[in-house]
């Protein structure tokens, strides 16, 4: 239908009016789509053409080089060290915000006392900024007045006590564990949602059919759980695959890049060092890697039929 | 809900060591906040005298050094302020004046417009950061506070035109005619009509917005290095890593919670329309 004009307000043959609509509906768009065209789409787009170039900063010095950059990349030991450490903080964070996720979820789910007040608590580290989480987060991993290390002093657990932060071993695991205490309670809101969802009958059904708690939980709730399931672990993939602030403030990458991820060194070969060649084409792989997976994902995790 | 059917026996320790688990959690997310604040309100020495001790006496100086002094968070919050406030507003305009072309005028094109907006929220910033970084710096708008606004709208409009259109989809048709013949006008009816019956959807829009961008950090840090600009969250992050070697760590800490405060005061009055909100979006998706 080409008609431009709201069909009932005026005739379409009155040619003023419809120009009129058009410059009004063209007017009413115009400036969100220049500034979202400009300042996303096209640098978005500028992206990959720019890493197949080596460019320095100097404007007229931009040479094409084809893949170069991303045969240099391949070959990168600091990117692939950096692609590892973003796949360890997946997997370390999504086997402890799942597993807790749920548990949580399906607690709160039953109707405790209190549910609406901890899934409101809960949710708390998440509107504060990862930024704030990760100053605070540092100070208490701080060897000498942080609160980790006060609480294992406390129970005599002395040995234990170190520099969280300052070791290459502990270094990233500690940054995993900050962002699971920021984003948890996200997940345990996405779970309890889906869980509501799920109808009281096949409950019911499952209870009359004498399914105890561990056997419901297992073959009734986690498989109706799928859908909600699936679409947490994409939401983990593209947040573990693009983390930038918390490992920026917490650590910088460090110490010697025990906690270096894609996103850091991007931000240390294109703005720090000016090499935006180079910097383009970390920023261009890691968004095809992470669209690869979640394509995978979508491909073989199939929505079920039940929602 | 789930309810237990009446012949089953409720095992009282499986409820028990739930509720315990659930307050074991609620402590671990409690104590650091906790901790944090009466820490604000120590002196260097005694936070390094004692992780627990409570402080002698209240230092409330050290909020006070956070914000001015060596502190600056006063001049990164008003940073903050002006640019949030501001990118704020042009987003709910031109988000609302798009949302509203785009969905109640029926056009070629305007549904691959209206898609081509709202899948911006799946790309990554990072990807177009750098060649962002450069087109700023040519146009001379890098470090200064129009430049990190308009970057603020544009990369908001998706999420925001998302939202909206559901709410300008939503209002009937019957509406427009009836403001035209009442001699309203085009953009009469837009802004007086249409605007206010999308408050929720505005609202909704606005709050979210807030807290994302309040919080924003990659395209602050990228766009804004002139420190005397910068916002609140790379000033804070700034002062925490520039710390390190003998500070006021009592400012530090009061600094922490002065940034804290405004997202927990917005999250206690919009708490519900947060949290449904979050879900809502993601599984509709």
């Amino acid at each position: 239908m080409s008609s431009t004009a709201h069909p009932r307000s005026q005739p379409w043959y009155r040619q003023r009016n419809r120009r009129e609509v058009v410059f009004f509906v063209a007017g009413l768009i115009a400036p969100a789509l220049l500034l979202y065209l400009g300042l996303v789409v096209w640098p978005m787009a500028q992206s990959f053409w720019v890493a197949l170039h080596r460019w320095r900063g100097v404007s007229s010095d931009m040479t094409f080089i084809g893949f170069e950059n991303f045969q240099r990349l391949a070959k990168d030991p600091v990117f692939l060290q950096c692609v590892r450490h973003n796949v360890l903080f997946f997997i370390w964070t999504s086997v402890s915000v799942l597993g807790m996720a749920l548990f949580f979820s399906t607690a709160l789910a039953r109707g405790l006392r209190g549910a609406a007040f901890y899934r409101a608590l809960f949710l708390f580290p998440n509107v504060v900024s990862i930024v704030a989480v990760s100053v605070l987060w540092r100070f208490i991993y701080n060897p000498n007045f942080g609160i980790l290390n006060g609480l294992l002093r406390l129970v005599h657990l002395d040995e234990l006590a170190q520099p969280w932060l300052g070791l290459s071993s502990s270094a990233l695991p500690a940054v995993t564990v900050s962002y699971v205490w920021f984003v948890l309670g996200f997940y345990v809101l996405l779970f309890f949602a889906g869980l509501q969802n799920i109808s009281n009958d096949v409950n019911e059904a499952a209870m009359i059919d004498g399914a105890s708690g561990w056997t419901k939980f297992r073959f009734v709730t986690v498989p109706l759980l799928s859908d909600v399931l699936r679409l947490a672990v994409i939401y983990l993939i593209i947040n573990c695959l693009n983390t930038f602030a918390l490992v920026k403030v917490m650590t910088d990458g460090g110490p010697d890049r025990a906690t270096e991820v894609v996103l850091t060194y991007l931000y240390e070969k294109a703005i720090m060092q000016s090499d935006f060649g180079y910097g383009t084409a970390i920023g261009a792989t890691n968004f095809v890697l992470v669209l690869g997976v979640t394509l995978l994902i979508q491909r073989f995790w199939k929505p079920s039929e039940l929602a | 809900m789930s309810v237990a059917p009446a012949r089953r026996k409720r095992l009282p320790a499986n409820v028990v060591a739930t509720q315990a688990v659930l307050a074991l959690y609620s402590l671990v997310i409690l104590f650091p906040l906790i901790w944090m604040s009466y820490t604000a309100l120590k002196s260097s020495t005694e936070i390094f005298q004692g992780v627990w001790s409570l402080p002698e006496t209240l230092h409330w100086e050290n909020f006070a050094n956070a914000w001015g002094g060596d502190g600056q968070l006063g001049r990164y919050f008003g940073n903050s302020a002006l640019v949030v406030v501001v990118s704020l507003g042009l987003i709910l305009s031109l988000g609302a004046m798009a949302s509203y072309a785009l969905t109640r005028f029926r056009f070629r094109g305007a549904q691959l417009l209206l898609n081509g907006f709202i899948s911006g929220m799946m790309f990554p910033i990072f990807l177009g950061i750098v060649p962002l970084f450069l087109l700023m710096s040519q146009w001379g708008l890098s470090d200064t506070f129009h430049g990190l606004i308009l970057a603020y709208v544009a990369y908001s409009l998706p999420f925001t035109i998302f939202v909206l259109a559901g709410f300008f989809r939503s209002l009937p048709e019957e509406l427009a005619e009836a403001s035209m013949l009442d001699g309203c006008g085009r953009f009469g009816t837009f802004w007086r009509v249409m605007m206010p019956l999308a408050k929720p959807g505005l609202a909704v829009a606005a709050v979210f917005n807030f807290i994302g961008l309040w919080n924003e950090y990659p395209l602050a840090l990228v766009l804004m290095t002139e420190p005397s600009r910068r916002t609140l969250p790379v000033g804070i992050a700034a002062m925490a890593m520039r710390q390190q070697y003998g500070a006021d760590w009592g400012a530090l800490f009061a600094g922490l919670v002065i940034v804290m405060i405004p997202t927990i005061v917005v999250y206690i009055f919009f708490q519900r329309h947060i949290s449904s909100g979050l879900t809502a979006g993601a599984l509709k998706g």
